[in-house]
């Protein structure tokens, strides 16, 4: 599912704070520590589900290598294209190589399987030969990529794209901004603070608060109705446009 | 119910009871507000009301000899979990007052001195001007008696003074007229009676032989004790 509507954070603070009687913050938890949690909540929705993409348009770096942001994971996409930063005009989907390992524009570069056949002897790695476009056979594509220690590292041939185009996977927002909570997420998150926050509770007056931590965990994880799994499901369902547009795809391919 | 209408039917009930004894006006006046005193902590707990909040809207904000900011209690606070006494500080001042007051805003949040480095770990937490937090040093500095909160997050910015909601305790020191009505809702003035008149009760029961009359001249009688002054001079001969 697909939203362009966010709940604010108080909104979910005056709810949370109301349900575990801590409406004027006076049971030992600031009022950042409940941010924080939402925050944390947030983070662990976009590990699970993947829900937030960020889009990252730069310059081809020099040396071929360039470092992920902060707070994005998962590279999704990449693309090589030329133009101008705001304008792509041709472009060119950029491939992951397996062990691909640059040093310096990506001319040196160590892989477990090279496609300059400079390692064709190893009898452990049969059919590795020099591909050319004279030759018979695959001709592979040398646009490629690898990531060690979020250092993106790309071949030598990326380098006549001027520009390059990244599609990471963000984590919500910057750790200390205010965190954007899509409306569909506001059920799990919301459990996921009261969770926490009887969990942090249990320390202090476990007979008190760990029945009520137990009840909130299992409104939060419970795998038939428990609000984290409802939002995994939310947000990996496709939109009834993009079921109808499958549909019609799937019912008209035989008939082209 | 006034202090004095109260304090008189105590004395005399008092009075009636043990007729020998000289129960001042200012002793049970005394005992009527520690009474009192414990009283309104209950009730806080129990009802959560703002019965006994008072605000004061222009609360000087110091710099201590280290430049760190406080403000003097205007009036003692009851000694609540978590600073719960102090109900709010917030700037003096009504920013956006179609947003509500500056209370509904922004306000210093508690916490405990000793959990101050915690909050500077998360960015959510850490102290800035727009989420600031009090800490309370209610005893001494440098030997010398206190009532302070200190304010944290505003150490870069020209806060000159607070406003703040406090829930008060009764300070007998404090009290000008007995014709002021007790701070406390009716239906709980008889309690207030029943716990002071059990207080009073409880002072003349003390044991007699306890109490010193002041009438005895004879000398006291060390054999009562199992004091080693008796017993000083057999254990030097055994030893000898």
């Amino acid at each position: 599912m697909t939203s362009n509507d966010f709940v604010s954070v108080d909104h979910l603070l005056a709810e949370i704070t109301a349900t575990i009687n801590d409406t004027d913050y006076k049971k030992g938890f600031p009022k950042g520590w409940y941010i924080s949690r939402i925050q944390d909540a947030m983070q662990e929705l976009s590990f699970d589900t993947f829900w937030l993409t960020v889009q990252e348009d730069i310059e081809m770096p020099t040396n071929h290598q360039h470092q992920m942001p902060k707070n994005v994971f998962n590279i999704r996409e990449i693309y090589g294209y030329t133009g101008t930063l705001c304008n792509p005009l041709k472009s060119q989907v950029i491939y992951w190589k397996r062990l691909f390992n640059n040093t310096h524009d990506g001319t040196g570069y160590t892989a477990q399987v090279k496609d300059d056949g400079s390692n064709g002897a190893d009898i452990y790695q049969p059919n590795q030969r020099t591909y050319t476009g004279n030759m018979q056979g695959y001709y592979g594509p040398k646009f490629y990529y690898n990531v060690q220690n979020g250092l993106i590292m790309l071949s030598k041939e990326t380098g006549m794209f001027p520009y390059l185009r990244i599609i990471y996977n963000g984590m919500g927002v910057a750790n200390g901004d205010l965190p954007i909570i899509p409306r569909f997420f506001e059920r799990a998150v919301v459990d996921y603070v009261e969770e926490k926050f009887y969990n942090a509770m249990k320390a202090r007056d476990p007979r008190m608060y760990r029945p009520l931590w137990t009840d909130a965990y299992q409104k939060l994880n419970d795998l038939t109705n428990g609000s984290w799994n409802k939002a995994r499901k939310r947000i990996k369902s496709m939109d009834s446009k993009q079921k109808d547009s499958m549909n019609e795809y799937i019912s008209s391919q035989y008939h082209k | 119910m006034t202090y004095r209408y109260v304090v008189y039917d105590l004395q005399k009930n008092f009075n009636a009871t043990f007729d020998d004894a000289d129960f001042t006006f200012n002793q049970v006046l005394y005992w009527v507000m520690v009474v009192a005193n414990r009283i309104r902590i209950q009730q806080v707990m129990a009802t959560n009301s703002d019965l006994f909040t008072s605000t004061f809207n222009d609360v000087v904000v110091h710099n201590d000899s280290k430049g760190r900011k406080y403000i003097d209690l205007p009036t003692q606070v009851m000694d609540l979990p978590h600073n719960a006494g102090v109900i709010y500080i917030t700037y003096n001042e009504d920013t956006c007052s179609c947003e509500g007051p500056a209370f509904a805003q922004v306000w210093f949040q508690p916490v405990n001195i000793g959990s101050v480095q915690n909050l500077y770990g998360d960015e959510y937490t850490k102290p800035s001007s727009k989420n600031p937090y009090f800490y309370r040093v209610g005893h001494e500095i440098d030997g010398v008696g206190v009532n302070r909160l200190y304010l944290l997050g505003i150490e870069c910015a020209p806060v000159k003074s607070v406003e703040i909601a406090i829930r008060s305790s009764l300070d007998p020191k404090k009290l000008c007229n007995i014709d002021e009505e007790i701070p406390l809702p009716d239906e709980m003035i008889q309690d207030l009676m029943m716990q002071v008149l059990q207080l009073g009760r409880f002072i003349m029961l003390m044991p007699k032989e306890n109490v010193n009359e002041g009438t005895d001249n004879a000398e006291l009688n060390t054999n009562m004790y199992a004091n080693r002054a008796v017993n000083l001079p057999q254990i030097q001969q055994e030893q000898q």
